[in-house]
């Protein structure tokens, strides 16, 4: 490191951490170069004596500072008073409230699920037969090889109107209780939101 | 409870949570605002100050969004604001720069002459950082004794990292500067011995 490049270190190394590779070659430099050495040392002293004021800070009573903000906030929105003792009352019981509703409907859906996976499953409908157009050959000498089977099975095709769509659905199957669950931890989602709104 | 947390309870109505928050800051916000002042001589009004700066963070409580700061570099910047006004409200009128104020107080088991020695240095620091441009003063302060990193005092000062960088530079540069001509005299080689002890 020539002595240029030290003095220009000496300016910007300050914030490097200790162990940084600028900051030990500018130290090795400094312990072989008595001029830079002299510089380096006005630095280190004038940074050290920076410090000096950190602790100059007379002793003041910040819990009155704090008392004196908290007064000042409550007589010039005196509404937050009345709103803060509610909050702390009020929301403490309906949270709880609200986190038993949550815990059980999520307890409901839980189960229903699991009885779902493993009763539930209704049988799959036979796929019907792919429709190609094309109409099996006949044989000749056999009258009875064109069966009913062989009509048309024509694909609905969208005619602009459209079926209502119906859920078929039961108290008794489990996708009831499961929407009816997944509804009630929205409801109390929602309700509990609102509750947080309507104190501010 | 984390900060955003307590924020977000006082939004909700409980307002008594606030000075939970206040507690967590108070130190670092009046250390600032105090060193901020004591360059004009004006620090007896950290305290008020320091109360002004909740105040004002807690009236506009709502504004603040963690994604564009965290909570202590919206404080700073509330504080450094606060106390720039106050600095030009008394620059145009008349301020008497008197050196009364509080005299440092030395450490009980401090010896007297030891205790003339540090509130000397001090004085001779003060007087250094002093005389910097405020933009250098408040990025020196927020880097030396509250520790800050060049992103926050960037966000304080509404400056980019890289000229928070040149701030740095240019302030210890000048400090040193006007520190050096104390470094040879019989002051300074005093306490080089005392410190080296
Ligand atoms: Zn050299």
């Amino acid at each position: 490191m020539t002595c240029d490049e030290a003095q220009e270190l000496m300016e910007t190394v300050w914030d490097l951490p200790d162990n940084d590779l600028r900051r030990q070659r500018l130290i090795a430099h400094v312990q072989t170069c008595s001029s830079c050495a002299a510089e380096y040392e006005m630095w280190v002293e004038s940074q050290n004596m920076v410090h000096v004021l950190e602790h100059e800070i007379p002793d003041m009573d910040a819990e009155q500072i704090n008392r004196n903000v908290m007064d000042r906030i409550y007589r010039d929105f005196p509404w937050l008073v009345e709103e803060t003792s509610k909050s702390r009352a009020v929301s403490r019981v309906f949270r709880k409230r609200l986190t038993l509703m949550i815990a059980g409907f999520l307890a409901l859906f839980v189960c229903s699920f699991v009885y779902f996976a493993a009763t539930g499953n209704q049988p799959k409908p036979v796929p019907e037969a792919v429709t190609t157009g094309i109409i099996p050959t006949g044989v000749a000498d056999t009258a009875q090889t064109l069966n009913t089977k062989d009509d048309y099975n024509i694909p609905k095709t969208n005619s602009g109107i459209i079926d209502p769509f119906v859920v078929d659905m039961s108290p008794t199957q489990p996708e009831y209780w499961m929407i009816l669950s997944l509804l009630g931890i929205g409801f109390a989602m929602f309700f509990l939101k609102k509750l947080n709104r309507v104190r501010r | 409870m984390t900060d955003s947390q307590l924020i977000q309870e006082i939004k909700q109505g409980d307002t008594e949570l606030y000075s939970e928050l206040m507690r967590r800051y108070q130190r670092k916000i009046l250390a600032f605002v105090y060193h901020m002042l004591k360059s004009s001589h004006m620090e007896l009004m950290a305290e008020d100050l320091c109360s002004e700066t909740f105040y004002k963070a807690f009236r506009s409580l709502h504004s603040f969004r963690e994604v564009d700061a965290s909570f202590s570099t919206w404080l700073y910047t509330i504080a450094r604001n606060t106390v720039l006004s106050e600095l030009r409200k008394h620059r145009s009128g008349t301020l008497p720069l008197e050196e009364s104020g509080v005299v440092p107080v030395a450490p009980m088991e401090v010896a007297p002459e030891q205790a003339i020695l540090r509130s000397e240095r001090v004085h001779m620091v003060r007087e250094a950082i002093n005389n910097l441009p405020e933009k250098q003063r408040s990025a020196l302060i927020l880097r030396e004794y509250d520790q800050l990193d060049y992103q926050e005092i960037a966000d304080i000062l509404g400056q980019s990292v890289s000229s928070v960088k040149s701030l740095l530079f240019r302030a210890r540069g000048s400090v040193k500067i006007q520190l050096e001509p104390y470094f040879y005299e019989p002051v300074f080689e005093d306490l080089r011995g005392m410190k080296n002890r």
